[in-house]
Parts: structure tokens; C-alpha cells; sequence
């Protein structure tokens, strides 16, 4: 029976251990090495009811939280009316969907439109469709 | 020894209750998942002039939406649908709920490793104890003793005086005696049980299931409980290569109580000689006395102890029979000391197997981590040699053509 309890006083220290260590290896890499991703799962645009629309699935695959602070189109940002909503914060593996309404006219058919996400990192996400 | 298997079971059982706990945690956690809100955010913007509506929709938990900054204006619109089911939500919010399963994790495994140590450190001090008091009982039980039986070191201390000089007295009357032990071994035994109820503490060690104390009760110094014992084995030790050859027949005691050499059996060979009795008498009154007016003058300092529990060595609770806080301190910091020696002298056999076992693991895990890093500095690395190398080659081969 003393080896028994001597065996599972082993066996918990080593989890204990185990599992001190492993948090502070993943604090101590997580540091160094947090890094920003945004994986786009699928875009597309239409004409419905007299309105053009784009729409944009995408995830936060970062091992943090994704700071939007702009939104543009072919290089142009979008200028919110008021006060601006920026910056947006979505969560770590969050799945997010963007849509932009607007007149045909505004989002002429045939023409690429290159749509980009830009983050407080300073980075630029894009994700490129065309108008039917 | 049915305390001993009794804790062992307990031990066992309660190692692997942890254990179940240690792995059920993380399944409670992610049972108690937290529920989903989706987040619709509409801004009102321009593009080149023209409007152009967005609107950003995603799912977030209650957690990281208590963490995100909410902002509303007037340009854009906020609301809050009900909850959803989102299978990627769930995905969302794995992160958190490992992170807290491994920190539930590690507290049970911190607690089985804690419960474990003491239910060992209790296992270990009840079978050493056992094997010791069973005799003491034994003895103290067989002589039906009334005399005061004091657990203070005073008394310990009178014990260890009255054995020394019996011992310079046997030294002293080795040969001489020799004819006359006959005789007064037949009334030592006779004389012995009935000077017993009379004699001091010393023929009774002390005994924590005794019966109660007539002095007050000093804190027991379990270190020296342990010397005196140590002190009255080395003696009789000594004494029982000497006496066994020249007295020999000195030793009836020994068949009185048990087969063993114990203690309570040296102390009981001490008992049969009427020297010793008589300078136990003689000497127990003044003693007494003196450790009253000790007693007395330690009477606003002395702090009362339960029965120490020999399970943890730790004193099973501590009552203060004064208001003088130094003293308390003192005495529970005498009590702590006493059980920390006690854990760490229980441990310390394990501790090149736990010192170990952290070298292992650190090793594999640093291991792990650095060689990580190292892969990506070696690729790194490897990637600007090639490149360079790559420029060099086609620097020459632009040279040869």
C-alpha cells in the first residue's frame, strides 16, 4: 500500500508539474509570439432589390483579439458618417460577417472590388470580388 | 496496526476520489459553457462620396463580450440578438475553457499532491507511534498506575535523572551485589508493584491516553520525548550487555510485561530495583515540588495543548490559557515547528524521486519549447543560406558567362 500511495504522490506531483510548466511555456511563447491572422472563408456579391451587395465571411485565427480600425474598398476607406464606431474588437476564433449595401451605381457590375480589413497592428486583410 | 491499514484505505480512497475529480473537471467546465450573444454592428459610411451601408455581424460570448469595448454613436446602430447556437462560438470560447481546466487541473493535482503527503506523513507517524505506545499502554495498563502522569518535559527530564543515577549505582555496585540480587530481585518484584501507585512519573513514560495530570500541563516537546527516548534505549543498551551477565537474574520484569525490549520494559527493569525506587522516593517530593513553583511561575506563559496528534504532528487544536498573544504565538510557532520537522522528515526520503521527476519534466518541456524556437531559428537560419548561397552561385555563373 506505501508504494501505491507513494506511486500516486509521484504521479501528481509530475501532473502538478506538468501542468505548472506547461502554462508558463505557453504564457512565456504566447509573448513572443502572439501572432494576428484573419482567414476569409468565402465572398460573395450580388444585386437584390435594387441594392448591391458584398458579403465577406472571416475568422479571427489570431491568438488574440482582432482590432479592426478601418475598412476600405480598392484603397479607399470607408468614412463613417458621425462618430466613428472604430476600433472593433472581435474575440479570439470569432466568426464574423461583413456587409456592404449600396447603389448599383455605387458598385458598378463587372467591376473587382478588393475589400480590405485593416487591424491596429497596421496590417491589411483583402479579399477580392466582382460584381455580376 | 488496524489504525495503520485503516489510514492506508483512507488514503487510497481519497487519492483516487481526487483523481476522478482531476479528470471530471474539465468535462464540468465544458458542460458549463457560457451562452452566446451575436454582436450587429450597422455604420453609416461613405465611399468616393457615395453612401454605402456596413454591417458587421459576429458571435461572441459573455466573457469576451465583458471584454470588448462596445461602441455606440450615432452614425451606427447596435443590437443584440438572442442566444444562438453556433458550433464555432463553442470553438471560440475553447481557448478559455482549457485554460481554466488546466488550472482546475493543476489545483486538484496541487491538492491530491498536498492530501496525499499528509494522509503519508499521517500513515507514517501513526505506525512509528503505534509500535511505541502499544507497550507504554501495556505497561502503564499492568501496573494500574494513579500516579500523576505528566507529559511535560519537566517530567522527562526527572525520568532521565532518576535513570542516571541508577545507573551510576549499578556501575558502582557491579560484583559486590552479585550474592544479594538474588534476594532482592524476589522483593523488588513484590515490592515494586506496590511502590509503583507511590513512585513518580519517571517508571511511567509519558503517555498521551493517560490519565490526567495533577501538575499543570506545559506544552510536550515532542523533540524531547524522543531524545529521552532515545537516551533510555542507549542506556538500557548498554546497561543489558553488562547486568545480563553479572546480575542475571535481576530481570524478572521483562517476563512480567512482554517478550520485547521496549521502553517500558527498561523502564520496568529500572522499576525493579528497589535503589532506584528509593531514589525516586526520596527525590519525587522536592522534585514535585519543584516543578509546582516552575508550573506556577510559567502560569501566565503556559498555553495548553489538546493531545498532540501524532498523525500530522501538528497539535490537534490549541487552547490558550492565557492572554499573553507572545506566548500563544510561541507555542503554536513550537507546535508548527514541531510538525514541519516532522512532514519533512517524513518527505525527505522522496525527495530525490520528486527532484527528479521535476528535472524530467522540465527537460522534456523545455525541451519541447526551445526546440521550437530552435527549429525556427535553424530554418530561419538555414533559408539566409541558401538565399545567400543561391546569390553567390548565380553572382558566378553571371561571372563565367
Amino acid at each position: 500500500m506505501d508504494r501505491i500511495v507513494s506511486t500516486i504522490i509521484l504521479l501528481s506531483v509530475t501532473i502538478a508539474l506538468a501542468m505548472i510548466l506547461s502554462t508558463y511555456y505557453t504564457g512565456f511563447v504566447n509573448l513572443f509570439m502572439n501572432y494576428e491572422g484573419i482567414s476569409f472563408d468565402y465572398a460573395y456579391a450580388l444585386v437584390k432589390d435594387g441594392q448591391a451587395e458584398i458579403v465577406i465571411h472571416f475568422r479571427n485565427t489570431g491568438e488574440g483579439k482582432l482590432t479592426v480600425v478601418a475598412l476600405e474598398i480598392n484603397g479607399v476607406d470607408l468614412e463613417p458618417t458621425g462618430k466613428s464606431p472604430f476600433p472593433l474588437e472581435l474575440p479570439y476564433g470569432t466568426n464574423a460577417m461583413l456587409r456592404l449595401h449600396a447603389s448599383p451605381e455605387t458598385f458598378m457590375s463587372g467591376v473587382t472590388y478588393e475589400v480590405a480589413i485593416r487591424t491596429a497592428s497596421g496590417r491589411t486583410y483583402t479579399k477580392t470580388v466582382v460584381m455580376p | 496496526m488496524a489504525v495503520k491499514d485503516s489510514s492506508a484505505e483512507k488514503a487510497a480512497i481519497i487519492s483516487i476520489l481526487a483523481l476522478l475529480f482531476l479528470f471530471l473537471a474539465p468535462l464540468m467546465l465544458v458542460r458549463c459553457q457560457p451562452d452566446s450573444t451575436e454582436k450587429d454592428i450597422e455604420i453609416d459610411c461613405t465611399w468616393k462620396g457615395a453612401p454605402v451601408s456596413a454591417n458587421l455581424k459576429w458571435t461572441e460570448t459573455k466573457e469576451n463580450a465583458a471584454a470588448t469595448t462596445k461602441t455606440d454613436s450615432s452614425g451606427s446602430k447596435s443590437s443584440q440578438s438572442g442566444t444562438t447556437t453556433n458550433t464555432q462560438a463553442k470553438t471560440a470560447t475553447g481557448s478559455t475553457t482549457t485554460q481554466q481546466a488546466l488550472m482546475l487541473t493543476g489545483a486538484a493535482s496541487g491538492s491530491v499532491l498536498v492530501g496525499g503527503g499528509a494522509l503519508m506523513v499521517k500513515k507514517k507517524l501513526e505506525g512509528s507511534s503505534s509500535s511505541e505506545q502499544e507497550p507504554k499502554q501495556a505497561a502503564s495498563a499492568s501496573t494500574s498506575s494513579t500516579t500523576p502522569t505528566s507529559t511535560s518535559s519537566a517530567g522527562t527530564r526527572y525520568g532521565r535523572e532518576v535513570m542516571e543515577k541508577h545507573q551510576e549505582e549499578l556501575k558502582s555496585s557491579t560484583q559486590s551485589q552479585a550474592p544479594k540480587q538474588n534476594q532482592t530481585s524476589t522483593q523488588s518484584q513484590s515490592s515494586t508493584q506496590t511502590q509503583q501507585s507511590k513512585q513518580p512519573n519517571a517508571q511511567n513514560p509519558p503517555n498521551d491516553s493517560g490519565s490526567t495530570s495533577s501538575l499543570p500541563v506545559i506544552a510536550p516537546t515532542t523533540a524531547g520525548q524522543l531524545w529521552m527516548q532515545q537516551q533510555m534505549n542507549s542506556q538500557s543498551s548498554k546497561q543489558s550487555d553488562k547486568p545480563s551477565t553479572q546480575v542475571g537474574a535481576t530481570q524478572p520484569p521483562k517476563q512480567a510485561t512482554s517478550s520485547t525490549s521496549t521502553t517500558s520494559q527498561n523502564l520496568g527493569l529500572m522499576a525493579s530495583s528497589s535503589s532506584a525506587a528509593q531514589i525516586a522516593n526520596e527525590m519525587w517530593p522536592q522534585r514535585q515540588k519543584e516543578l509546582e513553583q516552575l508550573a506556577k511561575q510559567r502560569s501566565d506563559r503556559s498555553s495548553t495543548f489538546s493531545t498532540p496528534s501524532y498523525s500530522t504532528g501538528f497539535a490537534s487544536s490549541f487552547t490558550s490559557a492565557t492572554e499573553n498573544t507572545w506566548a500563544r504565538l510561541q507555542g503554536f510557532s513550537s507546535a508548527l515547528s514541531n510538525g514541519l520537522s516532522n512532514a519533512w522528515a517524513t518527505i525527505k526520503p522522496y525527495a530525490p524521486a520528486i527532484l527528479l521527476t521535476a528535472i524530467i519534466v522540465t527537460a522534456v518541456y523545455g525541451g519541447f519549447i526551445f526546440g521550437l524556437f530552435g527549429a525556427a531559428m535553424t530554418g530561419a537560419a538555414s533559408a539566409g543560406a541558401a538565399g545567400v548561397a543561391g546569390a553567390g552561385m548565380g553572382l558566378g555563373g553571371k561571372r563565367v558567362s
